[in-house]
């Protein structure tokens, strides 16, 4: 048992956090909010060159052979600089090619998602109020050797900069297919939503688009198991959010004065600033635990599923708390556009409304205790 | 990093588990309960266990230790807090009042009580609270007045648990110097429960048996030589010692049982055509004591590994005590609650259920967010020394 980083890991948490500190700053990150991808190229290209996006993907593909621990310690920093980029939704969507994709199409599409040249996205959620689990509707009618795809999908993320989507689809035989489709292929169309989310999002919709066998790339427990990364990794990303409005209501309570004292010296302020810190810790340990167990998940899948549920319900239900405190501290400056805690606190709402909810996750942790 | 015991752990563990298995008698619950055969059990308990080596695990070998890892006192206060704590008072002596011995006794201090603790057959109570000295304990107003090699004691304690068991001896707090700032003044004696002028009174309260008491000095005379550490030091030796015990208790293990039988429970039981069990409000409250339980069973598990670094984990510790006291809390919480009416029988009822373990674990928690150190009082050490924010003037 050591719950501490290793040496590694420390030294990319600093780096990344340097990253952030000293050239990407929230002023780059409001400028990012202005472009018309909704995020910065130029950063993307440099955490391209510093070889992030394949930090957790297989050497043989390119990659650095870490696991999900050392993205987890990236996402944090990442949260904790307000970053928005693919990094994260890209690599969940890379897994089911690695895990069930064929040969040829590892071959093709891998090599170019580990150095962040293309960019892959999950196409999951429906319109009709669904989720990224709920039972999928884009049909798809036998067609040849393969199908027709036809529908729609909602807040797919960096939808309208992917280069490939993998989507859930329902191919007649009950159970929800992840199939892999080319974002150039005929009769894809998408279009940007119109949200205050800060992850660009698009709808995605296949107006009987081609796909064939050999574009499978897994069933329901593939999608499942990609999903428990993308949620690890998004709440790691959550907790560096929550960590960087904690230092902002630390600051603002320190600094500014009412009755001629510093507000902080009050009890009902600065008790606010240690819950935040006190529910962010076991955020954190959860969260490294849920990464750790699903980089071991063949010694023990049960206990990395319990992991991942149990990081998830906590985090979803303690997020609102802490940014609820965090703008309680600050007073009226909060929520003034020019003041940085808009920046995450958005954010962490786009967080708390994709994944699952805490109800959700909740009840994954009760089937894992014997209920 | 790595979020597994080793398997030479585990095995221990599992020796352990069968040990207790085979030691508890099928009366023994906590030391807390009306039973007078509980605390004479608590020290035949620790001599078996002191037999083993299991004792004093921790300590060092010099003292009669073993050198245990501190992944292995986990171990053993996981599973000595799960089944009911068996060592009952003696856990003080081995997590902090030993220790604070060894660090600032003189060679005959440590002679003298080290070994009595190793074999498991002495009681120690804590001497620090005062009827105006609770959250402000450096306030406090016991004196100990110098006269030529010995220290005359007059004044009150109160909230000691143990100290009716009856406590072999007292681990002291008296102002020794009322002119200076009171953190200043202060001294940490090692008193002998025996001696004239010392009256225990037990405190009835809701948490159970022996949970407090207190003491009054009137006259009692002790001798130099029972004053741990420097004259007016013994605030400093608090700080070390609180530290100590802000881990010292794996609040989460017993949680973790309590929440392993309210699962079979919910399983076992139909109310209305249905098992608790499927009823989705219970599922989301057990599956919620289970998330809190595995936090703070890793914020503990992250300061041990901090402390495991050579490193003194300050803040840490009070975060993972927070989460600890507040989850031993919410464990008695939805235990009565899944209960409902019949939560309010006793063990004894022939209508009672789960051998009153709902109930005892709601009592007994009570004032885990008070003692040694209100959450308050860790919350403002949390916010000036972890956060760095101002503290009033």
């Amino acid at each position: 048992m050591d719950l501490t980083l290793d040496d590694d890991q420390r030294l990319l948490a600093d780096s990344a956090r340097q990253l952030f500190e000293r050239s990407y700053t929230t002023e780059s990150v409001r400028d990012a909010e202005q472009q018309p991808d909704g995020f910065s190229a130029e950063l993307w290209a440099q955490v391209g060159e510093l070889g992030w996006p394949g930090i957790a993907l297989p050497e043989e593909h390119g990659g650095a052979g870490y696991g999900l621990m050392e993205l987890a310690v990236l996402a944090e920093e990442l949260g904790r600089g307000a970053a928005t980029l693919p990094l994260l939704s890209s690599y969940a969507a890379t897994l089911p090619l690695l895990w069930s994709g064929s040969e040829a199409l590892r071959a093709f599409h891998i090599p170019r998602l580990t150095s962040g040249e293309a960019i892959a996205a999950l196409a999951l959620v429906e319109p009709g109020g669904g989720h990224e689990r709920s039972t999928p509707s884009v049909s798809a009618t036998p067609s040849g050797d393969g199908w027709l795809l036809t529908g729609t999908k909602l807040a797919v993320p960096f939808g309208c900069v992917a280069d490939l989507f993998v989507v859930n689809v329902d191919l007649g035989d009950g159970g929800p297919t992840l199939v892999v489709v080319e974002a150039d292929a005929p009769n894809v169309d998408r279009s940007a939503h119109d949200t205050f989310s800060p992850v660009p999002l698009a709808a995605v919709t296949f107006n009987q688009v081609v796909v064939v066998p050999e574009d499978v790339v897994g069933d329901a427990p593939v999608l499942e198991r990609a999903l428990a990364h993308q949620t690890v990794v998004d709440t790691a990303y959550a907790v560096g959010l929550c960590d960087a409005a904690l230092a902002l209501a630390v600051e603002h309570a320190s600094n500014r004065e009412q009755f001629g004292r510093p507000i902080g010296v009050n009890q009902a302020v600065s008790h606010q600033c240690v819950d935040m810190r006190v529910e962010i810790d076991a955020m954190r340990v959860l969260t490294h635990q849920a990464a750790w167990r699903l980089d071991h998940h063949d010694h023990n899948p049960s206990a990395a599923a319990r992991a991942v549920a149990v990081a998830n319900s906590y985090a979803r239900d303690v997020v609102p708390s802490v940014f609820a405190r965090a703008h309680q501290v600050h007073g009226a400056m909060g929520f003034t556009m020019e003041y940085d805690l808009q920046l995450f606190s958005r954010r962490a709402k786009a967080y708390e409304l994709t994944g699952g909810g805490a109800a959700w996750h909740l009840e994954q942790v009760a089937r894992s205790i014997g209920l | 990093m790595d979020f597994d015991f080793t398997p030479a752990d585990e095995a221990f563990r599992t020796e352990l588990r069968a040990f207790l298995h085979d030691e508890l008698p099928a009366w023994w619950k906590t030391v807390f309960v009306d039973d007078a055969r509980a605390m004479p059990f608590t020290r035949e308990f620790c001599s078996k266990l002191a037999a083993r080596g299991w004792l004093t695990l921790s300590w060092p070998k010099e003292h009669g230790g073993a050198d245990g890892s501190v992944w292995q006192q986990a171990v053993v206060r996981e599973e000595m807090w799960a089944a009911g704590e068996p060592r009952g008072p003696q856990y003080m002596n081995l997590n902090y009042i030993g220790p604070l011995i060894m660090r600032f006794g003189t060679p005959e201090q440590q002679a003298r009580h080290l070994p009595r603790m190793a074999a498991g057959d002495v009681i120690w109570c804590q001497g620090f609270s005062e009827p105006e000295a609770g959250s402000d304990l450096a306030s406090l107003t016991t004196r100990a007045v110098r006269d030529g090699d010995r220290y005359v004691i007059n004044g009150q304690k109160i909230w000691n648990s143990y100290a009716d068991a009856p406590a072999d001896h007292c681990l002291l707090l008296a102002r020794t110097n009322p002119d200076v700032k009171k953190q200043q003044g202060i001294s940490m004696f090692l008193v002998d429960m025996r001696t004239p002028g010392i009256t225990v009174r037990p405190i009835p309260s809701m948490a159970g048996k022996s949970e407090f008491s207190e003491i009054f000095f009137d006259d009692a005379i002790i001798p130099v030589t029972d004053r741990l550490g420097d004259e007016n030091n013994g605030w400093t030796l608090v700080g070390e010692g609180l530290a100590f015990e802000r881990i010292g208790i794996a609040r989460y293990a017993r949680a973790d049982r309590v929440l392993e039988h309210l699962v079979a429970y919910a399983r076992d039981t139909v109310v209305d055509g249905r098992r608790l069990a499927d009823d989705p409000a219970v599922r989301a409250r057990l599956a919620t004591l289970a998330v809190r339980i595995e936090a703070a069973k890793l914020l503990n598990y992250g300061a041990i590994s901090i402390q495991a670094s050579g490193e003194v984990p300050a803040i840490e510790a009070s975060i993972a005590r927070i989460h600890n006291t507040q989850v031993e809390q919410l464990a008695g919480q939805v235990g009565l609650e899944l209960l409902g009416p019949q939560g309010l029988l006793l063990d004894d009822d022939r209508f009672g259920l789960l051998d009153g373990e709902m109930q005892r674990q709601w009592l007994e928690s009570i004032p885990v967010t008070v003692a040694a150190g209100s959450t308050e009082v860790q919350k403002n050490i949390i916010a000036q020394r972890g956060l760095g924010l101002p503290r009033s003037a």
